[in-house]
């Protein structure tokens, strides 16, 4: 299982071009990993996400991602059928044009997921996590940890980098976002 | 000086299994593939009978789609106009029928010729598209459109963005015109290009239902002199068209997957797929060994385990990837390949696993493990399947608890 800051970890240290994770989540918890994911994304990485639900059917969803500019995280699929995932695979090519996304499934659509779009399962690869939520935060240990790691791999301290968050000088980079957030000094991501 | 987090997902880019295979072969990340590779033996039989139609199969991320573009490549350099088409940007898979290569190579050959200047016959344009969308074309301010506003409708073509629903159910079924019309535009094309013209349809491996792929692919375009060759679903060579396949296709190159275990050929090949889009010190060595393995030949896979390995060694802090990463990302893999399999499957596996070797692929759970790459086959050096590494790490645990 995997916390949701492991998961936005995860998902900030991969390229931004055209990746999909899969995110999986028990029914009963999807609203509150909707809005987790919603709020954390955008602040991880510094760009914007858009929420589309499956259940507008399968023409309307795929239309929807042709349009879309952002980063996309599709939900509710819950009503799908074999059929319906079938046809999706076939669209892999245009799903794999945009910006990437991420598929939030309860445990028995990722099995159909797999089972009837394998091409499209196959672009994800390895990027499939059993998501767990209520253990976001961090332990101050592992918080100093992963503070001191930020600090040694892009040779600033935190001091600095707070100063450069204050005078608008902090590079664009989302890593920074994620590093604010851990100085609990959100105030100025976004 | 770069940042380490840059450092890591320089190194991932390189790695992306969602990645358009042109921009690899562009970014120079293409590896000759070994000798004993079909690519330029399948370019010789092309060029031998550029008319003829040719099938090409394997197994998911087994690598056809670079196939096709190093195949497009290599043929640019004989008398043969290879011309590539995605032929999901027209249709959805499950949703073709018979028509629709022909529909395609008619509105191909159409944007062709205009994008190379030439002036269209507006009988054998009508008749292409309204064999392909019906006659429903809408003009501004509606009723039947004009010559003038057909000849208008003709410029969309050129640009690469197509019109989706080929075959609409309305459109008109005139074979005989539609032949004569694709002669005609054929003519033209050898007339301006000076060269014969060779399709390479790619997305149909994606299509579930196999007698739709044959209607499909059966559809007669060497009236026109003009060939293709095809990529199709590997359920194909399981299914009750496979004794009559010789005569849908002249010939039909599969593609197994590479056996990097008992292969130094293919093992060296997948090796310098990983150096060239990184450096060899990125990687230690048991752990790129244990990366080529574990990806059981299979190039999507290889791309997957390694971008995943990355991953993990960003994640743990370290400089380069070790053994204990890959393991992670083998372990991430193999449980998403997991995912899905029902009961019949899962015995399946555990029946290879525990040395009950596989044969030959007859059962419909065996279908479906091979179709879906979880079951590997392999062809040389030895032809034989196994069960694809990353669930054989999962399920041999599984058999131990």
């Amino acid at each position: 299982m995997f916390s949701c800051d492991e998961i936005l970890q995860r998902i900030l240290s991969v390229p931004s071009q055209n990746s999909w994770f899969m995110f999986i989540i028990p029914k009963n918890q999807q609203h509150d990993a909707i809005e987790e994911l919603e709020e954390s994304i955008p602040i991880f990485l510094n760009e914007p996400v858009e929420v589309i639900s499956a259940d507008i059917g399968l023409k309307n969803l795929v239309e929807k991602i042709d349009v879309s500019d952002d980063r996309i995280l599709l939900c509710h699929f819950e009503a799908w059928t074999d059929q319906d995932w079938k046809v999706l695979d076939g669209e892999r090519t245009r799903l794999i044009r945009g910006n990437g996304g991420f598929l939030l499934l309860t445990p028995e659509a990722a099995e159909l997921f797999q089972r009837y779009a394998p091409h499209f399962s196959s672009f994800i690869g390895a990027k499939v996590f059993a998501m767990e939520l209520g253990t976001e935060i961090l332990t101050e240990s592992e918080r100093e940890h992963r503070l001191e790691l930020l600090q040694s791999s892009l040779g600033k301290t935190n001091d600095e980098v707070i100063r450069l968050a204050e005078i608008g000088e902090l590079p664009p980079d989302p890593v920074y976002g994620e590093w604010l957030i851990l100085l609990d000094r959100g105030e100025f991501v976004g | 000086m770069e940042n380490r987090l840059t450092l890591f997902r320089r190194q991932m880019s390189a790695f992306d299994g969602a990645a358009d295979p042109r921009d690899a072969i562009e970014k120079g990340f293409y590896i000759q593939e070994p000798d004993h590779s079909a690519t330029t033996r399948l370019v010789k039989r092309i060029c031998l009978k550029a008319d003829s139609r040719y099938l090409l199969t394997g197994g998911i991320g087994s690598g056809k789609t670079t196939q096709l573009f190093r195949i497009e490549q290599l043929l640019k350099d004989t008398d043969i106009y290879p011309h590539y088409v995605d032929l999901t940007e027209y249709e959805n898979p499950e949703e073709i029928q018979a028509g629709l290569l022909r529909s395609i190579a008619g509105l191909e050959l159409i944007a062709l010729l205009r994008n190379a200047g030439v002036t269209l016959d507006i009988d054998v344009f009508k008749t292409i598209n309204e064999y392909a969308y019906g006659k429903s074309i809408e003009v501004e301010g509606g009723g039947i459109p004009s010559s003038q506003q057909l000849l208008s409708l003709l410029s969309p073509l050129q640009t690469t963005v197509h019109r989706r629903g080929v075959l609409s159910p309305n459109r008109t079924n005139q074979s005989d015109r539609v032949s004569q019309s694709l002669i005609i535009l054929v003519k033209e094309f050898e007339q301006k290009f000076k060269k014969k013209l060779f399709f390479l349809f790619d997305g149909l491996d994606r299509i579930s239902n196999v007698e739709s792929f044959i209607q499909a692919a059966s559809d007669r375009l060497d009236d026109s002199g003009v060939g293709f060759l095809i990529v199709g679903p590997i359920r194909l060579l399981h299914s009750s068209f496979t004794d009559s396949i010789d005569s849908h296709f002249s010939h039909v190159e599969y593609r197994s997957a590479f056996d990097v275990q008992h292969d130094s050929e293919a093992y060296s090949f997948f090796e310098q797929i990983i150096i060239c889009r990184s450096t060899k010190d990125f990687f230690q060595s048991d752990a790129l060994k244990q990366i080529i393995i574990s990806s059981g030949g299979v190039l999507r896979d290889l791309i997957n385990l390694t971008q995943a390995s990355i991953q993990e060694a960003y994640l743990s802090d370290a400089e380069s990837v070790e053994s204990r990463h890959v393991e992670s990302a083998v372990n991430l893999l193999g449980r998403a390949k997991i995912l899905g399999l029902n009961a019949d499957e899962n015995v399946t596996l555990e029946r290879i696993v525990n040395g009950n070797e596989l044969s030959s692929i007859t059962l419909p759970e065996e279908i479906s493990l091979l179709a879906n790459g979880r079951i590997l086959e392999y062809k040389y050096p030895e032809h034989h399947f196994e069960v694809h590494p990353v669930l054989e790490t999962l399920l041999s645990k599984r058999s131990l608890v």
